[in-house]
């Protein structure tokens, strides 16, 4: 899933401040796990904006990043003078593309991909490299887990399986090797990994996929 | 100032109507009055939507270690908390607080409600 956090309140206040109409829109989806830009933080940051003197309303969808759940509000959007959206970077454009003519500003600062741990806990698990290889270590992702990056690990910092950049993170590499060991996959640790192809990753253009069988 | 009043219907409620028996003249200030079935269930938006039309808000429930649904008044400590802190994020001048009375415990309410 997507992970995000509601921007701080300063900064939302300051880019409304142009404005006194305001919808502050949620996402059904991955924010609305995340308890950062669901309806029910919609609604509350709506509220916060009624009581800093805004004609702030709440609504939510489903997805925003899709555009056929922002149909049903072609009606709403035009009423006001700008849309607050609490859904992650994609819901903020798909909503600006779809309302060219409104003003669309991000509520939340879109995070990482990962995944929850615990009630209110969540951690990054993948970067989105484009071309997975996380089988040869397990099923733990060093590109997104080390800080490093490493595919030839560990770096040989880690303490009490400890990262030595963040001591407060797991050293993905000792995550690998216990699951490695536990796999009795030991000896695959020794092959020396070749560089990654980071073509498919997203340090070139804008990467897209079309998918010809299945296009209209 | 102005206060709103969330009470729950065991104890809150209940010791709201006897402080207002011992000191009428509370009722002036209060302009808002609602009773729940337990403040367990007070979200945070409704919380804020009060206030919009008070100065504090003040939600009074059972004491927590005899709270009728265990969890209702320690709930309703969080989610205070948590307005709290988005109020003051937000620099927005109001208050909100949990009073835990019933109405053999008034100390705590009258102290909050009587000027
Ligand atoms: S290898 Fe790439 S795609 Fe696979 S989990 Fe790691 S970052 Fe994500
Ligand atoms: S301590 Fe572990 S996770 Fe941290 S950089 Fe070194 S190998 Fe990577």
């Amino acid at each position: 899933m997507i992970v995000g956090e509601r921007k701080p309140l300063r900064e939302i206040l300051e880019s409304l401040s142009p404005y006194r109409e305001v919808l502050v829109l949620g996402c059904g989806a991955c924010v609305t796990v995340c308890l950062a830009g669901g309806e029910k933080e919609a609604r509350e940051v709506a509220a916060l904006l009624r009581l800093k003197g805004f004609a702030a309303e709440a609504a939510s969808v489903e997805r925003q990043c899709e555009w056929e759940f922002l149909v049903p509000l072609r009606e709403k959007v035009p009423a006001f003078q700008a849309v607050l959206s609490l859904a992650c970077g994609v819901g903020v454009q798909t909503l600006s593309e779809v309302f060219p003519g409104i003003p669309v500003l991000p509520g939340l600062n879109t995070s990482f991909m990962g995944a929850p741990l615990a009630q209110g806990v969540w951690e990054e698990r993948c970067i989105g490299c484009g071309e997975c290889i996380v089988h040869r270590f397990g099923g733990i992702c060093p590109v997104a887990r080390c800080a490093k990056n490493l595919l030839n690990g560990p770096c040989g910092g880690s303490k009490n399986g400890r990262c030595e950049v963040r001591p407060d993170r797991d050293c993905a590499w000792q995550l690998i090797y216990d699951r490695m060991k536990a796999l009795g996959r030991l000896e695959e640790l020794f092959v020396i990994q070749p560089p990654k192809n980071w073509g498919p990753s997203r340090f070139g253009a804008q990467r897209k996929i079309v998918r010809e069988d299945v296009r209209r | 100032m102005s206060l709103g009043i969330i009470g729950c219907e065991r104890s809150g409620f209940p010791a709201l109507c006897a402080l207002g028996k011992e000191e009428p003249e509370i009722w002036d200030r209060i302009v808002e009055v609602f009773p729940v079935p337990c403040l367990g269930g007070v979200d945070e938006e409704t919380i804020l939507r009060i206030l919009l039309r008070c100065d504090t808000l003040l939600l009074v429930g059972c004491p927590p270690a005899s709270c009728r649904n265990a969890w209702g008044s320690t709930l309703a400590e969080k989610r205070v908390a948590r307005v709290s802190q988005l109020l003051e994020e937000a620099e927005i001048p109001k208050r909100v607080f949990c009073v835990f009375a019933n109405p053999n415990r008034l100390g705590e309410l009258k102290a909050r409600v009587v000027v």
